[in-house]
Parts: structure tokens; sequence; C-alpha cells
């Protein structure tokens, strides 16, 4: 009897087991990234095939396990086309996506690298400087080896004076009414913009915003001229409006209130499409996505100092005011609707981060309701097919080979398309390898410049001008000892700055450089004296590791000497131990400014 | 009677005996699964916690049958005169060590079942089924070590402090061999501590069948606890015979 005990006993355990064993998920097993990624890094051309992976064609996952390309070109799919003696990059499992598209970013210095790193082999820029823009678009059909996501631009944006888009230094041509629109489309044409994006914003308190009847004309010269016409918005009854208007796409989700049922059919109907940028939006919510990736060591590992620097930056805004979750809502009730939804991060604003963002914001659609497929296609093939962008967003034969090898099935968990084993562009595997960390810098010193017998600067160091004219820009400074300087010293630094629109942060300034980084971590304040143009200024800091906007901290000037004391503890955004320089600047605004500086001085 | 005979009764005995003080076997099936349930599941912050954790959790699951099972059983029925009863009776040691962890290793297995059921249905892990069956097996063969440790306490504590040992033995175990907690979040001394603890060990072999892309020197923890389990088996033959 005891006998049969122990036999029960185990026969049910072990039946139990089967059972759980049968039941629990599963997952085929993983690929094993350094494994594919040390067969592969010797593979220099741009023809090889893939073998024994998942195929995401940009629409749904495809029964190939095999996809050839020849020439940057995409040759064949399937699971048994010929591989000859083509390199070949064992997928294991993992799965190859069209590289990802993203629909919302704004682009200067490395967006389009640090984006490329991450997968993203093409961008849709809704507003830049035109120059900026030209240089940046160029190219973008060729198929040769580069290290950058291909562009395509709205270019400058139509807005008002004083409007949205015009607060950040860029030459706006503005518009104030409906007969300026078909003049204004065409320049912009003339120019290389790809589509018009405008700024539709009446219920904004602080910014002006085009009239109706003005956005209506933008929309209308748009179509004339053969171009879509794309507009942000923030506010439900302005995307009703503009939807009426004949408006193509809207560039953020309203995020005000639901819209009403009607509106959502008419869009769905009119095959209007909405790149709802839900990271940012959560941002201005008070949320910060991108502490998140700057918590992720894998990720973080990935980073530049760029990335870094925009992901750890924020709007100041601390509260929710239930942004977020409206926006998301919204997206619920435009996808139910059939309305199409495309992925956007509105890089680099503060909390994003070109590349990484659209992996988040892919994530953040699936939780307001889309499936992971239909996240991957609002990356890939959807906004190929509604910006036109042929031979991209597809894995098809005759497509242009930009892809991403991903570990997992992001088809089925949105996270894995993090898991980046491979990107290729233009058929070429794409160095995702970052610069080594520089060495320990040395501390820098804690006298900077008493300009007494010149313009002195520490051991190492040498003072300068800066202006946005080296990315671009057009504005300009020039610097000079005078005499008498403050308190009735022997001399000071004085600083012309002459500020002109044509980036999207001017500036103009004196700039202590560093011949090498230096390790600024040890102080907590900057302490100089200063009077000049009354307005109010700005000391940047740079790091070795920052690029777009850098760091900044403002102060007050006046027309008398004043000894002012900043703090430049937690400033956001910048990496202290790689300091590289700093920069007192004159305000964004265009103009004239003449300032003078003494005892800069360091301190703990 | 041959000897599997003689085995297949006593394990029945023993079954019998677990099963039919509930008591003390509820709380060794229940705590673990609790414990992942809340840390590993509920508060569990994104990513792959829930996975990381299975892996730790599974060995405290294994842990709780093993130590009290041998401890107390062994303490009291020493203490009661029924090892010395069966020293002189005509079944094998062998037997009565073995009909004990046939036992501790079913109650094992039956503390891992819904550990893994909340992993996999609640916590959201998925897995190769190669690795879930690795990963079982992994923590089944973890009790052993811990039977040992039990065997030993059983022998060397009056039952009582059998049960209050134990309790130090089990919990020690789980916190300092980063079952609870990852290592890498206690300080370095705690962390080279943690070196000389099996627990310790076996949670590292099992983050290993489930992440393969963080560097493990899974041979040299293999090998610790393979010395770690020699050493204890020798201790205990040596307590057996020494016994009054």
């Amino acid at each position: 009897m005891l006998k049969n005990t122990t036999l029960k006993m185990l026969a049910l355990t072990v039946g139990g087991l089967a059972l759980m064993f049968a039941i629990l998920p599963t997952v085929p097993p993983q690929a094993v990234a350094e494994s594919a990624a040390a067969e592969t890094t010797s593979i220099e051309g741009n023809t090889l095939a893939f073998d024994n992976l998942r195929v995401f064609t940009g629409n749904g996952l495809s029964e190939a396990t095999r996809v050839v390309v020849r020439d940057g070109v995409i040759d064949a799919i399937g699971s048994d086309a010929p591989l000859d003696d083509l390199p070949v990059i064992d997928g294991n499992g993992a799965t190859l996506l069209p590289g990802l598209i993203d629909a919302h970013t704004h682009s200067w210095a490395s967006a389009q690298s640090d984006a490329l790193r991450f997968g993203v082999t093409a961008m849709l820029d809704m507003f830049t400087a035109p120059g900026l823009m030209q240089d940046a678009t160029a190219g973008r059909n060729d198929y040769t080896r580069t290290d950058r996501a291909a562009l395509f631009s709205a270019g400058m944006l139509a807005t008002a004076p004083k409007g949205h888009g015009t607060q950040f230094g860029v030459d706006v041509e503005v518009l104030e009414q409906p007969e300026q629109a078909a003049g204004w489309v065409a320049r912009r044409k003339a120019e290389g913009s790809d589509y018009i994006k405008l700024v539709y914003i009446p219920e904004a308190k602080n910014l002006n915003s085009l009239d109706l009847p003005t956005a209506a004309a933008v929309i209308e010269a748009a179509h004339a001229e053969g171009l879509m016409a794309v507009a942000h918005i923030s506010a439900a009854s302005a995307a009703e409006q503009l939807i009426d208007a004949g408006i193509d796409g809207l560039v953020h989700v309203y995020y005000d209130e639901p819209a009403n049922a009607q509106m959502i059919k008419t869009a769905a109907q009119r095959n209007v499409f909405v790149i709802p940028t839900l990271a940012i939006t959560s941002v201005i919510d008070g949320q910060t996505p991108g502490k998140a990736i700057l918590d992720d060591t894998e990720l973080a590992a990935q980073l530049t100092g760029a990335q870094r620097a925009t992901l750890s930056q924020s709007f100041g805004i601390t509260e929710s005011h239930g942004h977020a979750q409206r926006s998301q809502q919204n997206v619920t009730d435009l996808h139910a609707a059939g309305v199409t939804i495309l992925a956007g991060s509105d890089a680099p604003n503060p909390s994003t981060a070109h590349g990484i963002t659209l992996h988040q914001e892919m994530e953040l659609l699936v939780q307001s309701g889309l499936s992971p497929v239909e996240a991957l296609q609002a990356a890939t093939s959807e906004p190929a097919r509604i910006f036109g962008l042929e031979g991209r967003g597809r894995i098809e034969v005759g497509a242009r080979a930009d892809l991403l090898l991903v570990d997992g099935d992001p088809t089925q968990d949105i996270r894995s398309t993090r898991n980046i084993v491979h990107v290729l562009r233009n058929g070429y595997i794409v160095d995702r390898a970052q610069a080594p960390a520089a060495p320990p810098a040395g501390k820098v010193p804690s006298a900077l410049g008493a300009f007494e017998d010149g313009i002195d600067a520490p051991q190492g160091y040498q003072w300068t001008t800066t202006a946005d004219d080296m990315m671009g820009g057009a504005s300009s400074a020039a610097i000079e000892q005078i005499t008498p300087g403050a308190g009735g010293s022997n001399g000071a630094l004085s600083v012309r700055a002459e500020n002109k629109p044509g980036f999207p942060f001017p500036w103009a300034g004196a700039y202590l450089a560093a011949q090498g980084a230096g390790d600024l971590s040890g102080y907590s304040q900057i302490r100089f004296d200063v009077r000049g143009t009354p307005a109010r200024y700005r000391l940047m800091l740079f790091a070795a590791s920052s690029a777009g906007a850098p760091p900044t901290v403002e102060f007050d000037v006046t027309e008398q000497w004043q000894q002012l004391t900043l703090s430049i503890d937690d400033v956001a955004g910048f990496e202290a131990e790689q300091f590289i320089g700093l920069a007192f600047t004159s305000p964004t605004d265009a103009g004239s400014y003449e300032f003078a500086l003494d005892n800069i001085v360091l301190l703990p | 009677m041959k000897l599997s005979n003689i085995l297949l009764h006593e394990t029945g005995a023993e079954m019998t005996a677990s099963l039919r003080a509930p008591e003390f076997i509820f709380p060794t099936l229940a705590l673990p699964c609790v414990f992942y349930a809340i840390f590993g599941v509920l508060l569990s912050r994104g990513g792959n916690a829930a996975t990381y954790l299975l892996a730790t959790y599974g060995v405290f699951a294994v842990m709780g049958p093993a130590i009290f099972g041998f401890g107390v059983g062994v303490a009291t029925e020493r203490e009661k005169g029924w090892l010395s009863l069966k020293r002189v009776a005509p079944a094998p040691a062998a037997s009565y060590i073995g009909a004990k962890l046939i036992t501790t290793l079913t109650f094992a297995a039956l503390a891992l079942v819904p550990v893994y059921l909340i992993a996999g249905f609640l916590g959201d892990v998925a897995l190769p089924r190669a690795q879930w069956l690795t990963l079982f097996g992994t923590h089944l063969l973890a009790a052993l070590p811990f039977s040992l440790i039990g065997l030993l306490l059983g022998f060397r504590f009056a039952s009582g402090a059998a049960v209050a040992v134990s309790n130090i033995v089990f919990l020690g175990f789980a916190l300092l061999g980063g079952l609870w907690i990852p290592i890498s979040m206690f300080p370095g001394v705690m962390q080279t501590i943690a070196q000389a603890i099996p627990s310790f060990h076996l949670a590292e072999i099992s983050l290993s069948v489930i992440d393969t892309n963080t560097p493990r020197n899974v041979g040299l923890h293999v090998g610790v606890i393979l010395a770690m389990t020699a050493v204890l088996a020798l201790l205990a033959a040596a307590a057996w015979r020494r016994q009054p």
C-alpha cells in the first residue's frame, strides 16, 4: 500500500510537470548575438545573404527564411534562394525588418548617423533650416556606402509672425494672409521641400498662429504644386478645422480632449494620417521617457554624447495635465476608426534622441492599441506608402537593402526591436561601434581670466570667439581687451556679438577653448564681473560628448558692472568630466550686443 | 525484500507522513511562489526582471523542502529514537536516506510548479522549451546540496534548535546568495561573502541557463558546487557513523 502511494505520487508529479511544460509559454531559441556578429564583421561589400531568420516584410511575417542582397538591392526572398558563394549572415532565429522610418524628426548635426545606428534608415524631417536641409538630403537616392539615414524634409515651416517655429532662430519666412500662400509654397518647392508643414494652433495663448484662411490657402497651394501638406496641431478643434480644409496629415495627435466621432470618421474617409509623437507628448506632460533609456545600461552603452544630452533634458515640466493619457486614448480611437497611424519621435526634443526614441514610440503605439505588427508597419511600410518613399519600408525584391536585424520576434514583443544585431544601409553593414571613452582629464584651473595684460587664459586654454556660423548659421563675434576693467582693474574682455537668424539656436560670443578635455566636476559655481547691452545673456557649457544645443545657464546684464555667481551644478545634459570649453554669448534674439567680462573664476 | 521495494515502501511512508502534517509542508511550498509573485512580477520594474528572478527564486523554492525536510525531519526522528531503531532494523541505511531524498525532490518539484506557472502566465516569461526544461533540471538538482546541509543540521541539533538553525540557514542563504535581490546590487564585501555560499553558485548556474548574453564562469560555479556537495556528503556520512 505504501509502495502504491509512492508510485501514485511520482506518477502525479511527473504527469503534472509534463502538463506544465506543455502549457508554459515558449519562444523560439534566441539568436546568439555574439556569434552572428563575429561571423559577419568581415563582410565588407553590399552583396550578401541572410539565412535562417524570420522576415518581417513591412506588412507581416513571411514564410521566407532567407534574403539575398546584391549591390545594395534585395535580389531574392525565399527559403531555398540559391546562396551561391555569397557571404552569409546566419540569423540564428533573429528577425530581419525593413530599416525603420522615423516620420517626425528635426535634423541637424549628427542626427542622421545617430538615427542610423539604431536602425532608422530614413527620416522625415518636419522643420529645419533650408540650407541645412539641402546638405542633409543630398545623395539620399544613391546606393553608396554612407553613415547617414536618408532624409526627407519639409524644410521651412509655414507659421505666423512670432508663431511656433520662430523661437528657434531659424530665419523663417512668416505668413500673414492667404494671398501669400502660393508664392510661399513655390519658394519652398524650389528650395527642395518634399512636403509642406504648417503650424495651426489658434488656441495657443503665448504663440501666434496662422489663421484658418491662411492655413487653408497653404494647403491648397501645396496641393496645386503637387506636394502634401501636414500640420502641427495640439487641439482637437484645430485638427477638425484642418481636416475640413483638406490637410493630408497631422504630425502630432491632439491631446486637449477626445475628438468627436464625426471628425474621426471624416479623417478615416479622407485618408488623413496621424503621426502621434506620443513620446514627446508624455514629456510635455511631465514624464521622462529619456531617463528610461539612460537607465538601461545595455542601451545607454550604445548612445552618443549628443543622444545622452538630449535624453537627459526636459521642458522643466513636472506635473501631469493628463496630456499623455488623452493622447494615447485619441490614438486608440483614431486607430479603431481606421485612421493611418505613423511612428515619429520628434527627436531631438528634450527627453528624446534620434534613433532610440522611435523604438520607444512603437512601444507607446502598442500600449495605445496597435498590435506589434501594426506598430512595425507604422514605422516601415506605412510611412513609405504615404510619403511615396520608393524602395523603402519593405523587404521585397527590388527594394533598397536598408535593413534591421534584431534578436527575438518583434511581431510578438515590440521591445525586441531594441536588440539590434545589425543595421544595413544600401546593403552595407553599418558600423555601430562607439568611439572609446576619452581618457580621464585633468582638473580645470579655477581662474579663467582676469584680462589684466591682454586676453589671458590659463595654461592649455585660449579665449576666442564663437558663433553659429561654424554650424552653418550667420552670426559673428569679435573680442578684444579693453581698459579699465571692473572695479578699477587694469583690463577686461570686450565682446561684440552680431546675432543673425539662420540656425536653430543662434549664438555669438566669447569662447574659452580647452586644448583637450578637462574635468570641471569639482566646481559648482562660476563667478564673474559683467556689464553690457542690457539683455538676458547665456553661459554655454561644452563637453566632448555633446552635440546639438549645448547646456545653457542664463543671466541678466546691465549697463553697470556687477558681479554674478551662477550655479553650474547639475546642468542637464552636461558631462562635466569631459569639459572642452564654455562660452558667454548673446541672447537668441537677432541684434547687436556689446558686453564686457572680467575676473572669471570657478568656485567649488 | 529487494532494495528497490524497500525504498518504495519507505518513500511511501515518508510521503504519507509529510502529507499528514500539511502545516509543515504548506509554507515551504507557498512561500517561494508568494515571494516571487510579489517581487518578481508585481513589483517588477519591467525589462526581464521576471525572467532573471525566476532563475534565482527557483533556487529559493527548492531550498525550503530540502533544508527543512531533512533538517527538522532527521532531528525529530533522531530524538525520538526512530533513527536508532532504523539502524538495527533489517533495512539498509540507504533506503532511509533515499526515501527522504525522493520525497524532498518530489516536494521541491511541487514547490517549483507554482513559481513557473506564475512566471509563465503572470510574469510574461517565455523561454524556448529546452530552456524551461534545463532550468527545471538545474533547480531540482540544486536541492541535493541543500538536502545534505539539512541532513547535517538534523544530526547536529536537537529538534527545537534544528527548526531555528534551519530557518537562519534558509533565510541567510536566500539573502546572501542573491536569491531575492540580484547580487550585483550588494556592496563589494557581501559579494565576496556570497562566493562561499552554495545558493550563490546555484543562482549563477541557473542564470546562465536563461541569460546567455552575460559572460559567466559557469564551469567555475559548477566546480565549486560539486566540491561543496562532495565535502557535505563526506561530512554527512561521518555524522551518520558517529551517531550514538
